[in-house]
């Protein structure tokens, strides 16, 4: 039964892909908001509670990425998964169309044909679909929990700058790269 | 090894899985309570765990994880490993 409702969640991953990356964010906000009720409970004041629930949490963007990261690889697993299954099945279907002797046989592979042709077309129109729920989420940001960063300079979000970080530098290096051809550059003078 | 333990005893969510750990470590085990997250998302890929939604004590809509056969199966062969492990070190200490 597990692994049977594994697989349908697998199969039906993609589909429903929107609501599962609210769903990350969602498990995520649920977990401050029980540390901030615990504090309140425990005699904090809410201002505090919701302060001291941020710094315990650690850098929520910085988890969201990550989580979302590894959402987006097992997606892109069942994508791959499901596009074995639909091309199988249109196999299936094409061979019992055209080779079977029987009306029924012929008629059940014009049906695998239909269904496997729908679904492809149905992840296809949500592969289509622009990433209108990470906008949703950037709007919301941590901002609609905490009020302000400003208010909660301890949480170190207020201080931290934002800046981009160039992807390849003019040599066609990632930051990675830069960061140990300027280590080990720092190593030789030394 | 120490959030499938905690799972070991029934389906839990993340926030209770933090507590539990701290809980039963009498505080001394305390990490950054996000990056249990970034853990159970990649222990869900790999078959241990799987998740449901349900309402959680105070009726709000909650991510309860549970234990799969291949979670137990990985927490036997993990706590074995760490068996080995400190029934060595503890081995070296006592020689050294």
């Amino acid at each position: 039964m597990t692994t049977l409702k594994s697989i349908l969640r697998h199969l039906g991953a993609p589909v429903r892909g929107e609501a599962a990356s609210h769903e990350v964010e969602n498990e995520l906000r649920f977990h401050i908001e029980m540390r901030t009720r615990d504090n309140i409970a425990a005699g904090m004041s809410p201002e505090d509670a919701e302060a001291d629930a941020m710094r315990r949490f650690g850098d929520f963007d910085h988890i969201h990425a990550v989580c979302e990261e590894i959402r987006k690889e097992r997606l892109a697993g069942s994508m791959k998964v499901i596009k074995g299954v639909v091309w199988t099945m249109i196999g299936c279907g094409l061979t019992l169309k055209l080779a079977a002797d029987l009306d029924q046989l012929r008629l059940v592979g014009e049906f695998l044909i239909l269904i496997a042709i729908l679904w492809r077309l149905l992840i296809y129109l949500r592969e289509m679909q622009p990433d209108q729920h990470r906008i949703k989420a950037a709007e919301q940001s941590l901002l609609s929990i905490t009020g302000s960063v400003h208010d909660f300079p301890s949480s170190g979000f207020a201080e931290r700058p934002i800046s981009s970080v160039p992807t390849y530098d003019k040599n066609g290096r990632t930051p990675v790269e830069r960061l140990i051809s300027d280590e080990s550059s720092d190593n030789t003078v030394k | 090894m120490l959030i499938l333990k905690t799972l070991a005893r029934g389906p839990l969510h993340g926030y209770e899985i933090a507590q539990r750990i701290q809980q039963s470590s009498e505080d001394v085990l305390k990490v950054e309570e996000g990056s249990l997250y970034p853990a159970l998302y990649r222990m869900e890929e790999q078959g241990w765990i799987e998740p449901e939604w349900g309402a959680s004590e105070n009726n709000r809509r909650a991510k309860y994880y549970k234990l799969t056969r291949a979670g137990r199966k990985q927490l036997t062969v993990e706590t074995s490993n760490w068996e080995r492990l400190s029934e060595a070190i503890g081995k070296v200490l006592q020689t050294a």
